[in-house]
């Protein structure tokens, strides 16, 4: 070895490299006081105008929501978390008079998304994307609404669907995700404040791929946000979220519901980049990233595919899952979940086959780094029914440093003979001599570092939209550079 | 948990104090044994809500009245035995007391002690309890049972250097038309410095299909110290009744450059369970685990393995195959751990499964748990069906289905037995294998 990386100061100097993102951006919040009860539930379904179903199934979530314990399962520590002490609504000032348009957004939440590098109508018409972007709890600007409603898409906030398609959202919502699900899934169906809704009709490929993105703003609020994408027979759409937020040092909760439902012959590809604020490099702040995603490919050949790439939050508790009901239905999984610091991610997929000739894929790469803990946790179950069905799951980890740790907890539960089901996983540290041959042939450190990183990711990256994997390598290099121990 | 809260006890739990205050009130370690029966009153029998007891549902076993087993009388003919015929030096244990008139030993060699815990805990139960109480205490509710239970088993001690020519094989057997009993036999391990030794640990029912067999709970715990450099092959297969609830507990400490080597063969049961916990303590230590378990009828076969990877520079390597049938349910449990400052681990694993039935269940879970970064740790895990390819090959080759599909699961078997190093039990094992797949229609 020429060098010791871990003692180069420049890579000190890289490691070190404070949250890019980390500011608040001062807005007057319409905030309700910290608490919970049945009256704050009523009071938010008020302040949404919603119809009476929406009121009786929060409700009842909530009434459920009581007789549940915080699962204590996953790899994780969590200190604990005051649910009284949370404010659960907090919208935009400017909430009154909501925007039309993107003139009459307010000023100020335009200048925030132009620090995160998202010029939201610049960027909006050079990639094509439709944005929905959720600042905090309500959604203050869409785009391109009209090129998509020529095609018959729908693609709104969650609250507008409600008043404007409730019968789509009593049809579907909390079918696939019932509202007894899990407790951080039950907390979310009785206090969800916003989110994003999709509704691809029959035989429509969606003409851009939409995205929504995310920001945690005013303090103290736990974000809740209910995500619901529909993909009618043959339709097709390609969803991206991506997400920041400021810094401060308080946990905040972050507890999201999606739900996916591809018809027959529908395609769903879900993509993610979360960058949330992971606390600082003594492990205090950061997000608490509890977030039940699921899909269900409920008409035959359909297919759902999740790619998340995972950087930031304190804890990620995460498990995109498939539930491959009809016939010929495949399942995707890919995933780059990074650990640094005192960052701890339980992350990893489910794949339930249910239908015959069912097929899944799952890719983990798990990277870990300074103090951090990295669990894949992935269960696929092939039920009897599910005759021919095929599951490949390769998941690998890499270790940076000797005080981190990476785990794989993966559950296969076979029932058919006819099923194949394979799993593949490997654990190492970057090679001495993979960076020696770098080096010796005068590639520095950080970039054989870098490198090395994105080669191992490759499988994931190559999954992701173009815009995003440009995104994803960067957010990489920068949690990660100089790592390398 | 299903805990006993402020006193009040479960029905089951209160017949077995009933049965521990009536067999052990006036026993000589009466304190010990308390001890461990109150933490495993306290901890009750896990149910599927632990974790650790996710596939396996302790519901039946925890439903019957098992009363103490007493020896039998020796009916058993020595020369129709069912064990491994050709060992030297065998312990025989007859409903889970020692039986001297079907065991033979040869010379001990020095430097080497093998007796029975039984006779020793009745001579000398104050020595005999200290060399227990240097044993590392109970973990497990059944070790705890065990602990609180158990009146007969083996001692090997062997001083450095010290070493078996001849394996040493330890049989127990429950005989048959006996009310329904349980036995806690406990093997203890001791091996010095360089000592080298070969056991075999079998486990058989008598009068599997005898009318009115009852059913019988084993619950075994062997205890293994490997001092620097020792050496321990180990064979353990199990080959209980159909009605035999059998739970097993093997825990492993290898000190510097010791060797630890398993065949853990697990064919019979209603319900089988063996937690095999290794700790790898000194550096260079290294454990070989090679695994067959054949679920069939309804038979649950579960194997649960922790490999602990404490010291610099240990090694383990794991092989775990399973073929379920009929409606068998196999389980497998590994856990490749690797401690903060245990660099330079290199550790494998791979469980692979044959499901041959539509009512069969395999449910697999090769987990690792890695804490140091200069490591190189793989698992691989695989379940389906027989390969048709090959079975398309041996059919155009003019082999019925039949004979190709045997071939093909013997072959697959085959892997983990031909690895078996003594000569003894490769010869029976294979007989036995062959016996099971070959000598019947196996459903397409």
């Amino acid at each position: 070895m020429a060098s010791n990386p871990q003692t180069d100061p420049a890579l000190e100097a890289l490691v070190g490299q404070k949250y890019r993102h980390g500011f608040v951006t001062e807005i007057e919040s319409d905030t309700v006081p910290p608490g919970l009860d049945e009256d704050v539930i009523r009071l938010i379904s008020r302040k949404k105008g919603e119809p009476s179903f929406m009121l009786e199934w929060r409700l009842k979530s909530y009434r459920h929501w009581l007789t549940m314990k915080e699962p204590k399962w996953a790899h994780l520590r969590i200190s604990p978390i005051d649910y009284q002490s949370i404010s659960y609504y907090s919208a935009p000032k400017s909430k009154a008079n909501a925007p039309k348009s993107l003139e009459e957004v307010d000023p100020k939440l335009l200048e925030t998304y132009d620090k995160l590098g998202i010029p939201l109508h610049e960027r909006a018409r050079l990639a094509g994307v439709a944005v929905d972007a959720v600042f905090d709890s309500v959604s203050v600007a869409t785009t391109f609404k009209e090129r998509l409603s020529k095609a018959g898409v729908v693609f709104c906030s969650f609250s507008e669907a409600v008043l404007k398609h409730p019968e789509l959202i009593e049809k579907y919502l909390g079918t696939v995700v019932p509202y007894t699900d899990n407790f951080f899934a039950t907390l979310n169906s009785a206090v969800f404040t916003d989110g994003s809704f999709v509704y691809v009709p029959k035989g429509v490929r969606c003409p851009m791929e939409l995205s929504t993105y995310f920001r945690i703003n005013a303090a103290n609020t736990g974000q809740f946000e209910r995500t619901l994408i529909i993909a009618d027979e043959g339709s097709h759409v390609s969803y991206l979220e991506g997400c920041t937020a400021p810094m401060r040092d308080e946990n905040q909760l972050h507890a999201a519901v999606v739900e996916l439902v591809a018809l027959e012959n529908a395609q769903i590809k879900y993509s993610t980049v979360q960058n949330w604020y992971p606390g600082d490099e003594n492990g205090r702040g950061g997000i608490y990233n509890f977030v039940t995603k699921r899909g269900e490919c409920r008409g035959a050949n359909s297919r759902i595919s999740w790619t998340q790439v995972e950087t930031g939050s304190a804890i990620t508790w995460k498990y995109p899952s498939c539930i491959l009901t009809g016939e010929n239905s495949v399942g995707e999984f890919y995933s780059v979940a990074v650990a640094n610091n005192y960052q701890q991610a339980d992350t990893g997929t489910k794949m339930i086959h249910i239908g015959r000739n069912t097929r899944s894929t799952i890719v983990s790469k798990g990277i870990s780094a300074g103090h951090g803990q990295n669990s894949y946790r992935g269960l696929v179950k092939i039920l009897p029914s599910a005759v021919n069905a095929r599951n490949y799951t390769q998941c690998d980890s890499l270790l940076m440093g000797d005080q981190c740790g990476a785990h794989t907890f993966p559950y296969m539960e076979v029932r058919t003979p006819t099923a194949s089901v394979e799993h593949e996983a490997t654990t190492s540290k970057i090679g001495d001599d993979q960076l020696f041959y770098c080096l010796s042939r005068g590639i520095s450190a950080e970039d054989a570092v870098n490198m090395i990183v994105n080669g191992f990711c490759k499988a994931v990256f190559k999954e992701l939209p173009m815009e995003f994997a440009v995104e994803a390598q960067n957010l990489l290099a920068v949690s990660l550079e100089g790592s390398v121990g | 948990m299903s805990a006993a809260t402020a006193g009040t006890l479960s029905p089951k739990l209160e017949r077995y104090r009933e049965l521990f205050e009536k067999r052990f009130a006036s026993d000589a370690l009466i304190e010990h044994r308390r001890d461990a029966f109150n933490q495993f009153i306290q901890a009750g029998f896990p149910t599927p809500r632990d974790e650790a007891w996710k596939y396996t549902n302790l519901r039946r076993l925890e439903s019957r009245d098992f009363a103490v087993a007493e020896s039998a009388p020796v009916g058993i003919d020595p020369g129709q035995h069912p064990w491994i015929s050709c060992t030297a030096n065998r312990l025989v244990f007859i409903n889970g007391h020692w039986s001297p008139a079907l065991s033979s030993m040869m010379p001990q060699p020095p430097g080497a002690t093998v007796l029975s815990l039984g006779e020793w805990l009745k001579h000398e139960p104050e020595r005999a309890q200290a060399y227990l109480s240097n044993s590392p205490s109970a973990q497990t509710v059944f070790e705890r049972l065990n602990a609180a239970f158990a009146e007969d088993g083996v001692v090997i001690d062997l001083a450095a250097d010290a070493m078996f020519d001849e394996p040493v094989h330890v049989v127990h057997l429950w005989t048959a038309g006996l009310q329904s009993s349980m036995s806690h036999p406990r093997i203890i391990v001791r091996a010095g410095r360089n000592s080298r030794l070969t056991l075999i640990e079998q486990y058989l029912g008598l009068g599997d299909s005898a009318l009115g067999c009852s059913e019988v709970f084993t619950n075994s715990v062997v205890g293994v110290e490997l001092q620097n450099g020792a050496q321990m092959e180990h064979y353990r297969l199990q080959q209980e009744g159909s009605r035999t609830f059998h739970i097993g507990q093997i825990s492993v400490r290898a000190q510097e450059h010791a060797r630890y080597a398993i065949h853990d063969l697990a064919f019979g049961g209603l319900l089988s369970r063996l937690n095999l916990t290794i700790q790898l303590q000194g550096s260079g230590s290294h454990a070989e685990l090679k695994g067959l378990f054949t679920p069939d009828n309804s038979q649950h076969i579960d194997t649960q393995t922790r490999i602990e990877h404490i010291a610099p520079h240990t090694t383990s390597e794991e092989d775990y195959r399973g073929i379920a049938e009929g409606r068998g349910r196999g389980v497998f449990n590994g856990k490749v751990f690797v401690h903060q400052g245990a660099q330079k681990t290199d550790a494998r694993q791979s469980s692979r499964n044959l499901l041959l039935s539509p009512t069969a269940e395999i449910d697999t879970k090769p987990e690792l748990e890695i804490y140091a970064n200069d490591v190189k740790c793989s698992h691989g895990a695989t379940t389906g069906q027989l390969d048709t390819t090959a079975l398309f090959y041996l059919r155009s080759r003019g082999i019925s289905e039949n004979d190709a599909r045997t071939m093909l699961i013997q072959a697959f078997a085959q892997s983990i037995v031909s690895s078996i190093r003594s000569p003894e039990v490769r010869g029976y094992v294979e007989t036995l294998l062959k016996g099971r797949f070959s000598l019947r229609q196996v459903n397409p």
